[in-house]
């Protein structure tokens, strides 16, 4: 056995190996040419779940949302519709509200989530008790989408007996509001929720970032007149830049996709007020066993999240280069 | 989390002058914004809590804080009714299974691609790195993208409604992420310590199990934490792939808000149950939980 001493390998070895940084080097002195079957073995299983599991059902989506399909079964009868799958989201106000809806969620969820991020990063970053502060808002994180659908139903409860915020309201003779019940608000009682629950994220590497800001910058920066919202402004925040973009970039991925949340507080209503692509697929392919729209809600999806995809990765190999 | 860089304000120029008591005055707006937030963050969980030990009496006439000043009111009758061996709910049961998922979906995923992060990283083969270029792609696919040929494929095989139909989708589903995270891990481990164990005559499964694995540990724990979390708490593959046999918490908690859009007794204790081990993993593990959920973020 090795006599070395045991070297961990560092942690963020990760960011080496992003597309188009693959690192050659090492395993070009790998395995001797041939021996297949050792590769076979080590990878084979995963291949052979990924190419069954993943990559066929991802065509087979693409295929079907070009088919009418009647019925979930393998042998079920389709015929090929060419895209009217696609063009009947002319004539379905629910899909277009849904649409609609998703939009809003990426502008008002994305800019509400790094905005308090950063801002919580900073404010932090200036107690002695962070660590607890950082693991309240960390909590969330932890608990279910379905668990917190719970929660945020019982905390916009329209009673305020019941409901807390009604409570609130109810002491500045506000309310109560039916925050869910009504299609005015129901969107908004939503972001509140999602952005309660991703914070805790967005704060934990926002001020992880913030911390390899070197000291010495902020106090140049002051020695030379600089106020505090200026150094905030010129310094901090240009120097968190990149991170910035990965927390909006993953907080826009997951609004796009948002499910769990919406299915549990709202089921999409009130009268599909608060659907979303995601809540649509699910019905559309699940309970109205119309595959083939389904599975064109999906490729929507699909082709949404991809530009959100690259512009992450580029963000990668500028990191990479740094 | 230890070093604070931070203060990098006059405080930090003037503590020789002035000293630390300055602080206590000119900050206290900070100390009133940052525990203001915690408390609001920090309140849905136990309005939820306090809820879930309550009658519904209790529920229904007085706001969850009432608990605070008339502890009397604390009671387990809720999580007897939700929980219990005669209860019609079934959360026993829903917790079982979601048990019986969720280990054997956290398990497979890691034993599977700890092998194939090791081929990728270490082993030579055609087209390694075009391979390993698409499975970092695969990532980007949408859960919504697998779901309408996976159960095809399932209730053609006659799986669908089974534990082993969540326990493959979950696997499947949760490799390209696995594997990415542990190639990157591992071809991290310095070439030296290979090369003089093969040198030393050791094969590649002895390399595998006796050097990558053990080194791998904090990859193989953020993924295990990841993984764990994501299949415990996950709705959607769940309302897919299982049925009354198999149904999670998660199916559960939502058909009761279903059923009983106001029964907040049966709601609350529900989803408390549920969160709690999810919690009990934050707090034993918060340093690879953190880790686990930073290098996971992509998924979905």
């Amino acid at each position: 056995m090795a006599t070395q001493p045991v070297v961990t390998p560092p942690d963020q070895s990760a960011v080496s190996a992003v597309p188009g940084t693959i690192p050659v080097g090492p395993a070009r002195r790998g395995l001797r040419v041939g021996n297949y079957l050792t590769v076979l073995l080590f990878a084979g299983p995963a291949l052979v779940l990924i190419a069954f599991l993943v990559i066929y059902p991802t065509i087979k989506t693409i295929y079907l949302s070009f088919y009418q399909t009647q019925g979930i079964g393998f042998n079920a009868p389709q015929a090929f519709v060419g895209l009217a799958n696609y063009s009947n989201f002319l004539n379905d106000p629910i899909i277009q509200t849904a649409i609609k809806n998703n939009i809003l969620w990426i502008v008002v969820v994305t800019p509400a989530t790094v905005i308090l991020g950063v801002v919580l990063a900073v404010l932090f970053d200036r107690v002695p008790y962070e660590a607890v502060a950082k693991s309240i808002v960390f909590v969330p994180m932890a608990i279910s989408a379905t668990a917190a659908g719970v929660i945020w139903r019982l905390m916009y409860a329209d009673d305020p007996h019941i409901g807390t915020v009604n409570a609130i309201f109810g002491w500045i003779h506000l309310g109560p509001f039916s925050f869910l019940g009504d299609p005015n608000f129901v969107n908004w009682a939503l972001f509140g929720a999602q952005v309660w629950m991703s914070l805790g994220f967005a704060v934990v590497v926002l001020s992880a970032a913030l911390k390899s800001i070197p000291t010495e910058l902020m106090e140049a920066a002051h020695l030379d007149g600089a106020g505090e919202w200026q150094t905030f402004i010129r310094i901090t925040v240009p120097l968190m830049w990149p991170t910035i973009t990965v927390i909006a970039t993953l907080t826009m991925i997951a609004v796009i996709k948002v499910f769990d949340i919406v299915v549990v507080m709202t089921g999409g209503g009130p009268a599909g007020a608060s659907e979303v692509l995601a809540t649509r697929m699910y019905t559309e392919a699940f309970k109205n066993v119309n595959t083939g729209y389904g599975a064109a809600i999906a490729v929507v999806l699909l082709i949404a999240v991809i530009p959100v995809m690259a512009l992450n990765i580029r963000r990668f190999r500028t990191e990479t280069v740094r | 989390m230890a070093t604070a860089v931070g203060l990098p304000t006059q405080e930090k120029a003037h503590v020789t002058v002035v000293g630390q008591k300055q602080h206590w005055y000119t900050s206290l707006p900070l100390h009133i914004v940052v525990i203001l937030i915690s408390v609001i963050w920090l309140l849905p969980t136990v309005a939820l809590l306090f809820t879930s030990v309550r009658n519904v009496q209790d529920i229904n006439t007085s706001l969850w804080w009432n608990l605070l000043w008339q502890p009397h009111q604390f009671t387990l009758q809720n999580y007897q009714q939700v929980f219990g061996a005669t209860s019609t709910i079934g959360m026993g049961q829903a917790f079982l299974n979601s048990l019986i998922i969720t280990i054997p979906a956290t398990l497979f995923p890691i034993i599977i691609a700890a092998g194939a992060a090791y081929a990728f990283a270490w082993l030579k083969f055609p087209l390694r790195n075009t391979i390993f270029l698409t499975l970092v792609a695969l990532q980007i696919v949408p859960l919504q993208m697998l779901l309408i040929p996976v159960l095809r494929l399932f209730t053609d095989w006659g799986l669908t409604g089974t534990f082993p139909a969540l326990w493959i989708a979950h696997t499947a589903f949760g490799l390209p992420l696995a594997v990415y995270i542990m190639r990157n891990f591992m071809s991290g481990i310095p070439y030296d310590l290979l090369e003089s164990a093969r040198v030393d005559g050791a094969g590649e499964i002895r390399i595998f199990s006796r050097i990558i694995l053990p080194l791998s540990t904090p990859a193989i724990a953020a993924i295990a934490i990841f993984q764990f979390m994501w299949v415990w708490n996950d709705l959607l593959v769940a309302l897919v792939f299982s049925g009354p046999n198999s149904y999670p918490m998660p199916v559960v908690i939502r058909s009761l808000v279903g059923e009983y859009g106001s029964g907040w007794q049966y709601m609350t204790s529900a989803a408390f149950i549920s969160m709690a081990l999810p919690l009990a993993v934050f707090f034993g593990l918060q340093r690879y939980f953190v880790s686990g959920l930073t290098a996971g973020s992509v998924k979905g």
